[in-house]
């Protein structure tokens, strides 16, 4: 295929999408992670919160972007703001609760206190230490940028980059895939566990790992655990070439989508009642219709299942460090009892104790520790499952996809996404040069 | 549960008994990855709950833990556990296998209610103790409060709500029972 590739020889050589070979250094490498931090997680648009979490004037939630800490807000005014949570003057926290409801953030060092919109509305001693001086507008809260994608609350910390639609993209389709099933909120709780594992295994295990569940997950489907999507699976002693599609797009985003075909659906189960709505499965079209559920990646870091429908965010906290966030949304105007069979869902088979996540955990954890070995490293790992198979498809239906579902063209797109925002100066040269997909992935 | 010492009953004394031993050999049985056996402690009943928690400010405490039908680590049925005990089983929950090391404690037993039909809420404090392959190490700390029941052969647990002293876990799963 055609990709306009971007002159670093380092990056691409540590990503070999010719061949599906990455480097085993990218996932261990100190100064590679802090360069991440600079190249992607300073410049992406990264998810926030869900704004069903932050409903009413003064509501806030404490969040991460990459390593910083982050306040968003709702105001006075109706709208939503986030900014960096470190008082202008010594830098402390202002905000040290996870979530909650305030009229100001108030430093606890020296009484520093900020608005909602992160203006600085108090200093202790303004008239007789400050003399007047300080200029106070010159002093909030560093600001970021914000965006709502149907809901969905995005921040930027780089002023050049896109708009959130034109970074979404065509994964705006698979997004969809979700917003689509009905009007949602996020229900109360958001799990949070840390793990020894480099950031990038669990997106690529989110952009399209259809590989790893008959056997990672092996023993939830053989135990009789549902998915989370009201279908149940059929126990495959391999993995098998099952229906579905994949879609890759610019700026490294993606997902795989199983059809329900070989799936038995329980339509009374709470978390399958919108495929009996004709109005969404009219919004939804004949493909994504019959979809069973689809794995989602955001890049950098936000996983999304449309089927037990969570968000999943995976923040950096090191090359071999991360912390997941699990958001759960229920359908908003669904009965209490629906509400809660779809919560119970998502509690079950995500999160730390779920009958899914665990195992993956273990795995990450594994693939991560071997990383490190300096002779480990001279091996570089296989992404090319598919490889030189994918004929991207551009028809009516859907953006360009792929028409198959167990590969690793997801994966090895992340990471040719990833080395051109490892390798690209600005947003500017990102916009020009990036990897389209066409031709034969 | 009475605080002054000359209220307290043989009763009441030989209740205490009970309660503690029952949950010593709960978690002699656990420890010894006796799962089916375990999972005759529940009721069929059973509601087997661990919220999320959250910090939050000194005024806003009504809002730490998730209440029930919101996001939870565990939120389970008889149903969902014995599902849990057939997947350690497969030979394919990678999690467990090879088999995590754990050791259960539990102590500060106390009846915080006693309830119609001769249910008792009991509370009580645990730590778990996770040692798995070389030298991973996990710990966890908290609060149950257990709602048993006695049927004529012996006390059965009908809710086990599981208050964890964590907001983030410093744990890769949570693939131990408590």
């Amino acid at each position: 295929m055609t990709v306009d590739r971007i002159a670093s020889r380092r990056y691409s050589e540590l990503v070999d999408a010719e061949h599906g070979l990455v480097s085993r250094t990218i996932f261990s490498d100190p100064e590679i992670y802090r360069e991440e931090l600079v190249q992607i997680f300073s410049r992406c648009w990264l998810f926030l919160v869900h704004e069903s979490q932050i409903p009413k004037a003064g509501d806030f939630v404490n969040v991460f972007m990459g390593e910083e800490s982050v306040i968003v807000t709702r105001h006075a005014d109706g709208n939503v703001y986030a900014f960096l949570n470190s008082c202008r003057h010594r830098g402390n926290k202002v905000c040290r609760v996870d979530a909650g409801n305030t009229k100001a953030f108030q430093c606890p060092y020296h009484g520093w206190t900020y608005n909602t919109r992160g203006e600085l509305s108090g200093v202790p001693g303004y008239a007789e230490l400050y003399h007047d001086e300080l200029d106070r507008s010159a002093w909030g809260l560093v600001g970021i940028r914000v965006a709502n994608y149907r809901g969905m609350v995005f921040g930027t910390f780089d002023p050049e980059a896109p708009t959130l639609e034109e970074y979404l993209g065509d994964m705006r389709f698979g997004l969809d895939l979700l917003l689509d099933q009905g009007e949602f909120v996020a229900v109360p709780g958001i799990a949070r566990w840390q793990m020894d594992v480099n950031w990038k295994f669990a997106s690529d295990n989110g952009i399209g790992d259809m590989y790893h569940g008959f056997w990672s997950h092996r023993s939830a489907i053989l135990a009789g655990h549902t998915s989370g999507t009201g279908s149940t699976p059929t126990p495959a002693p391999a993995p098998r070439a099952l229906g579905g599609f994949t879609l890759v797009s610019a700026y490294g985003h993606g997902f795989n989508a199983n059809f329900l075909e070989d799936r038995q659906v329980d339509l009374k189960n709470p978390v399958a009642q919108w495929r009996l709505d004709p109005t969404v499965q009219a919004k939804l079209g004949p493909l994504r219709g019959r979809v069973n559920r689809a794995n989602m990646l955001v890049f950098p870091n936000l996983f999304v299942n449309s089927g037990s429908r969570e968000f999943m965010l995976r923040n950096p906290l090191g090359p071999a460090k991360m912390e997941i966030w699990k958001t759960t949304l229920v359908d908003k105007n669904a009965s209490a009892e629906v509400q809660r069979a779809q919560a119970r869902a998502s509690n079950r088979h995500f999160g730390p104790a779920g009958m899914f996540e665990q195992d993956d955990g273990e795995n990450w954890d594994q693939s991560t520790a071997a990383a490190r070995g300096v002779i480990g490293q001279r091996y570089d790992l296989n992404y090319a499952m598919g490889i030189g198979h994918g004929r991207v498809v551009t028809d009516e239906q859907s953006p360009p996809r792929i028409d198959t579902l167990t590969n690793e063209h997801g994966q090895l797109w992340m990471y040719r996404c990833w080395a051109e925002y490892m390798s690209a100066g600005s947003w500017s040269e990102l916009r020009a040069h990036h990897a389209e997909p066409q031709g034969t992935l | 549960m009475r605080a002054e010492l000359s209220a307290v009953t043989v009763e009441d004394v030989l209740l205490q008994h009970e309660l503690e031993q029952f949950f010593y050999a709960e978690a002699a049985v656990l420890d010894a990855r006796r799962y089916e056996e375990w999972l005759t402690f529940f009721a069929d009943d059973l509601e087997y709950w661990m919220p999320i928690r959250s910090t939050r400010a000194a005024d806003d405490e009504e809002h730490e833990f998730t209440k029930l039908g919101e996001g939870a680590f565990f939120d389970d049925d008889k149903a969902s556990m014995e599902q849990r005990v057939r997947k350690v089983r497969t030979g394919f929950a990678w999690a467990e296998d090879p088999p995590s090391r754990t050791r259960h404690y539990v102590n500060n037993v106390r009846i915080i209610e006693r309830l119609p039909n001769s249910e008792l809420k009991v509370g009580c404090n645990f730590a778990l103790f996770r040692s798995r392959l070389g030298n991973e190490i996990d710990f966890w700390a908290g609060r149950r409060e257990d709602t048993l029941r006695r049927n004529e052969h012996r006390w059965l647990i009908a809710k086990r709500h599981i208050f964890l002293d964590h907001v983030t876990l410093d744990s890769k799963n949570l693939s131990s029972f408590f």
